[in-house]
């Protein structure tokens, strides 16, 4: 493949609509098949459903095939055999990798992959980290604990796939990592938006170096969906003179969306090796047309150990209206990943979505990276706490600040705020993914 | 990309599947052929997908 080529797929990436629609629909009613023939999980849900996988014949058919939520796979996983349970779709000897979600919900997913499965992991991160301008002459810096969460493992094999020199930064903390970095003039990182402003703040602060002036020119951020919100994505952009690219996965799914190096304002689905349907939050009917948000139902198509068909993400997603001047055909979504349908709660009668108030904090240049946001109930009433940290220097402006940001609160989400002020440096600081909301009413 | 091209790369790639399953089949009880054979398999079934085919294609 010529160096020059922008797509790690020419042929996949830019396939017309209709011709993706195709084979989409092969591939789909061909995984449904494997999953009813080799899982009792999947062979019992779909007969409960009255479906045979030779009835699905068209995309309306698609829509008849039950949908699955975590709790299933939970409840799955308890079945023959351990630790996997009855989604399981080939012999326990095949199996060569396991992980876990992080069970923030309750009781982990555990996720097993053969090595052809683990093959495919990589080649999805090999889009993403192609479609972000990684190629050979690259020294990828990866400051993630390599553990039992798949985070950026597909990642560190896909930079050697590419042919990238890949540095694993295991479990240096987070000031030798900065220091590595440097030393060896690494030209690329992946973390998560949360770590990676940390790793900045701890380059300044405690080692007293500019991170923009080190030698990264590309992040490509997992985990949280900051790198899609505006004003995080310019924070870390600022902070370390860099292209900060957004993508996308999940353990039970795998890494379905990458944003290019066009940087349009969202990422694309990697249709190729993923079906994804938005749904709307209410009727649950089908969205089709751009700027309607809804909930991700995703299918990964080719991965075999324990298929995820039709998987309820609780992605808040929506279609974009223009095509990507990149030439992908992959269809893109605008904003990346908007929030979480269990996330968006409402408050006193508005339904807020953290993702909102993040974009607002950290479009003020006055106010640190950190914050945190608690509701309560007092009385009949509901309360929301906005904790900030004002920047050194910024002390004289506070009230103006404080003005003005409940004022672009109340634009941006319709509700009032009781704002904190503490000092820098004092709220939680996170080194993965950031737990900034609190929804106190719910323990009551 | 030429349809011409990637009608022969799927022709070759349908080729090495078939010499590899093979492979895998002469070399059980010999841990460093077969082993290493699986690994091969799983990589050209990569080639297959970006190819557009089903990985159950060849299963």
């Amino acid at each position: 493949m010529p160096e020059t080529s922008p797509y790690w797929n020419p042929y996949l990436e830019t396939l017309e609509p209709e011709r993706l629609r195709d084979l989409q629909l092969a591939k789909f009613r061909r995984i449904v098949a494997w999953a009813y023939e080799r899982s009792p999980y999947y062979c019992e849900l779909y007969r409960q459903a009255g479906l045979e996988p030779g009835d699905i014949r068209s995309w309306d058919d698609v829509r008849k095939v039950p949908k699955v939520e975590k709790d299933m796979l939970k409840d799955a996983q308890a079945a023959e055999p351990f630790p996997y349970g009855s989604r399981l779709c080939v012999p326990l000897s095949e199996v060569s990798e396991f992980r876990q979600t992080s069970g923030t919900t309750g009781t982990p997913v555990y996720q097993a992959d053969t090595w052809q499965d683990w093959e495919w992991w990589a080649e999805a991160w090999s889009y993403i980290l192609w479609a972000q301008g990684y190629r050979a002459r690259d020294r990828v810096f990866i400051p993630f604990g390599y553990n039992i969460f798949v985070a950026f493992w597909a990642g560190h094999y896909a930079s050697e796939k590419l042919g990238c020199e890949v540095v694993p930064g295991g479990v240096l903390d987070t000031a030798s990592r900065i220091l590595k970095i440097k030393e060896l003039k690494a030209t690329a990182m992946m973390g998560t938006p949360t770590y990676m402003l940390n790793m900045a703040d701890v380059a300044r602060e405690r080692l007293g170096v500019d991170p923009a002036g080190l030698s990264i020119q590309r992040i490509t951020c997992a985990g949280e969906p900051g790198a899609s919100i505006p004003s995080t994505k310019k924070r870390m952009q600022e902070a370390w003179g860099a292209k900060v690219f957004d993508h996308a996965g999940a353990t039970e799914i795998g890494a379905w969306s990458f944003e290019c190096a066009e940087q349009p304002g969202g990422m694309h689905v990697n249709e190729g090796l993923f079906l994804v349907e938005i749904e709307d939050l209410n009727t649950g009917e089908l969205i089709e047309e751009p700027g309607r948000k809804g909930k991700m139902i995703i299918t990964a198509l080719d991965r075999l150990a324990q298929p995820c068909l039709r998987f309820d993400s609780k992605d808040i997603i929506e279609w974009a209206a223009e095509p990507c001047p990149c030439g992908r055909s992959y269809r893109l979504i605008k904003g990346g990943v908007q929030g979480r349908a269990d996330d968006i709660t409402k408050v006193k009668g508005v339904l807020l979505s953290p993702t909102a108030i993040e974009e607002v904090v950290r479009g003020f240049n006055e106010l640190a990276d950190e914050y945190e946001v608690s509701v309560e109930r007092i009385g009949d009433s509901d309360k929301i706490t906005l904790k900030i940290e004002l920047n050194p220097g910024a002390e004289d402006q506070e009230q103006q600040v404080l003005a003005r940001l409940k004022d672009e609160l109340r634009l941006k989400t319709n509700l009032g705020y009781v704002i904190e002020v503490h000092p820098v440096g004092s709220l939680q600081r996170w080194e993965v993914k950031a737990r900034r909301f609190k929804d106190l009413r719910r323990l009551h | 990309m030429q349809k011409t091209d990637l009608e022969q790369m799927g022709q070759m790639l349908t080729s090495l599947q078939k010499q590899v399953t093979e492979l895998k089949g002469l070399s059980a009880g010999f841990p460093a052929f077969e082993r290493n054979a699986v690994r091969i398999e799983a990589s050209l079934n990569m080639m297959a997908i970006a190819l557009g085919r089903s990985v159950l294609d060849n299963v």
